[in-house]
C-alpha cells in the first residue's frame, strides 16, 4: 500500500505503519504541518496496525525547515502562525497517536526534523547520525514545541547547550543526553525500528497494546490526578473483558 | 532487622521506631496484595497523614520477598461484582486502591521502599509511590501485567514515565520483563542497590542523612549523587537538586 502525500509516503509492513518524509536529499521540512493532520488520521486509523515508524528517505531524517518558505511565509506573520499552529497540531497528534511510535534516524537530524523525531516515544538512530538546533545561530528559536520536548527527553544541560551555543550532538553524546535510546551500528535503521517494533508489541492484544500506550501518553500529557483515573479505567474494562473470555 | 506485631494476623502492620515508621508486608511467603490488604493499607495510610513527628516511613516486607503483586483473580471477581451490581460503581474498587498509592506518594515525609526478592506489578507500583527505591541483590522487578492480558492500573504507566521516561517506560511495560536488580538500577527503576538484608537499615540511614537537610523531592537525587548513579535524561526529578 503506498500513497503520497505532502512529500510524505506511508506502507504498512508487518502490521507497523511506517511514515517516511521524502524530499531528497534533505528532507526539508517545507511546511510546519509536513502530513496533513486528516491524511495521517487517515493513514493511523488502521486498526490492524500495531506500532508506527518514522523516518527520512536516503542518508538523512531531516535537515529541518525550509528557510526561504519561512522567508515567505514571515512576510505574512498571520499566515505564519496559522501554519506554525497546524505543525503544533501535527506533532501533538503524533505524541497522541496510542501505538509506540519510533523514529529511525540517520545522518542529519536538526531543528523542526528534531522536534519532529522528538515528538516520537522512542529514537532508533545510526551511528553516523547528527543532532541539532540550529535555530539561535538564524535568531530564531525552535517553534514546534523543540524547547519543551528536548527538556523532556533529556536535561536541562542539554537544552542550554543545543538550544543557546546550537551544539551539534552526534549518536553518541545524543544517546548519552536521553535524546536517543539505541545506537545501532546496521544502516537500516528503518528496518532495524520495525523488527524492534514487531517484537516490543508480539503476541500483545491490540487493545493491550493501545491502552499502554494510551495511559503513557496520558502521563505526559494530562495533569496526574486525571491520567490516573484513566490509567484505572482502562485497567478496569482489560481485567473485565479479560477475565470474564 | 525482623519486625514484629501484636497484630501478626494482618497482611500489612504499621510500626514507629526511633521516629521512623515502618509500613510492613507481613503475608509470606510472596505478601499478595488483596483486597483486605489494600484495605489495611488505607488504614495505616490515614493513621501516618497525621503524624507529623516522623522522620520518614520505610516499606518494607518480613519476608524473602516484597510482593508478588495483586491478587488478580480476587480483584476482577470483585470487579465484575461491582459492575452487575451498578453499572456507575464499577471503578470504585480500583479507585480507592489507586488512591490508596496516591496518598502514600503524597505523605509529607520521606517514604523509602526497602525491596528483597520479587517486587512486580502492583507491589512495584507501590514502591514507585516512594521517594527512594533500594533493592537487595537477588530482587526482580518489574511491570508484567501485560502478560496477563492486562495493564499497570496504580499509578505504574504515570509514575514509571515520569521516573524514567516515555521510552523506558513503554518498553518495560509493553515488553512485560522483569528485570534483575543490577539491570533495574541501570534503568533506573530502582537508586541503589545494597547488600543482602541491608535495605531496611540503609533505608533508615537515608531517612537520617536526609532530616532536616534534604527536601523530599530532593532525596533521590541526594542518593544518587553518593552512588554515582546519577541519570541524566530520565527526568525534572532526577535532576533538580
Amino acid at each position: 500500500m503506498d500513497f503520497n502525500s505532502n512529500n510524505c509516503t506511508w506502507n504498512v509492513i508487518d502490521s507497523i505503519g511506517v511514515l517516511t518524509i521524502n524530499d531528497l536529499p534533505e528532507n526539508r521540512i517545507l511546511r510546519p504541518e509536513f502530513v496533513s493532520v486528516d491524511q495521517l488520521k487517515e493513514w493511523t486509523g488502521d486498526t490492524t496496525l500495531r506500532g508506527i515508524v518514522i523516518t527520512g528517505a536516503g542518508r538523512h531524517f531531516s535537515s529541518g525547515a525550509d528557510l526561504d518558505g519561512l522567508r515567505e511565509m514571515a512576510k505574512e506573520p498571520y499566515r505564519l502562525a496559522s501554519e506554525m499552529q497546524r505543525g503544533n497540531e501535527l506533532l501533538n497528534f503524533i505524541g497522541n497517536i496510542p501505538l509506540p511510535v519510533v523514529a529511525a534516524i540517520s545522518g542529519i537530524c536538526f531543528g523542526a526534523g528534531l522536534e519532529i523525531a522528538l515528538s516520537c516515544h522512542i529514537r532508533i538512530c545510526s551511528e553516523n547520525s547528527v543532532f541539532a538546533f540550529p535555530e539561535s545561530g538564524l535568531g530564531i528559536i525552535p517553534g514546534l514545541g523543540g524547547s519543551m520536548r528536548l527538556l523532556k527527553a533529556s536535561d536541562i544541560e542539554t537544552c542550554m547547550q543545543m538550544l543557546l551555543a546550537g551544539e551539534l550532538f552526534d549518536a553518541a553524546m545524543a544517546k548519552k543526553a536521553g535524546i536517543v535510546h539505541q545506537v545501532i551500528s546496521e544502516k537500516q535503521v528503518k528496518a532495524f525500528s520495525i523488527e524492534y517494533l514487531k517484537r516490543l508489541v508480539a503476541d500483545r492484544p491490540s487493545e493491550v497494546i493501545r491502552a499502554v500506550v494510551t495511559a503513557i501518553n496520558n502521563a505526559c500529557f494530562l495533569p496526574v490526578d486525571e491520567a490516573l483515573k484513566r490509567e484505572t479505567a482502562m485497567f478496569c474494562d482489560l481485567a473485565v473483558k479479560r477475565f470474564n473470555s | 532487622m525482623v519486625l514484629t506485631s501484636s497484630n501478626s494476623e494482618d497482611p500489612v502492620f504499621f510500626e514507629i521506631s526511633d521516629q521512623i515508621g515502618y509500613i510492613v508486608l507481613n503475608d509470606p511467603p510472596e505478601n499478595r496484595m488483596t483486597l483486605r490488604f489494600f484495605e489495611m493499607l488505607q488504614t495505616i495510610i490515614d493513621r501516618v497523614r497525621l503524624l507529623d513527628t516522623l522522620k520518614g516511613v520505610v516499606i518494607c516486607s518480613n519476608s524473602r520477598h516484597f510482593s508478588s503483586g495483586a491478587d488478580l483473580p480476587e480483584l476482577t471477581s470483585a470487579l465484575r461484582q461491582e459492575r452487575s451490581a451498578d453499572s456507575d460503581a464499577h471503578l470504585s474498587i480500583l479507585v480507592k486502591n489507586s488512591h490508596c498509592f496516591t496518598a502514600i506518594s503524597e505523605l509529607k515525609m520521606p517514604v523509602i521502599a526497602a525491596i528483597q526478592g520479587l517486587c512486580m506489578g502492583s507491589a512495584y507500583e507501590l514502591a514507585l509511590c516512594a521517594d527512594v527505591r533500594v533493592a537487595e541483590p537477588h530482587s526482580t522487578l518489574g511491570l508484567p501485567e501485560v502478560e496477563y492480558g492486562v495493564m499497570p492500573g496504580c499509578g505504574g504507566t504515570v509514575r514509571l514515565s515520569k521516573l524514567t521516561g516515555t521510552a523506558s517506560a513503554l518498553e518495560l511495560i509493553l515488553s512485560g520483563q522483569l528485570l534483575a536488580a543490577d539491570e533495574a538500577l541501570r534503568e533506573g527503576l530502582v537508586d541503589i542497590v545494597v547488600l543482602r538484608k541491608q535495605a531496611v537499615g540503609y533505608a533508615r540511614k537515608i531517612i537520617i542523612d536526609a532530616y532536616g537537610k534534604c527536601e523530599k523531592k530532593s532525596i533521590i537525587s541526594m542518593v544518587r549523587k553518593e552512588t554515582g548513579c546519577y541519570i541524566s535524561g530520565s527526568s525534572d526529578l532526577v535532576n533538580k537538586t
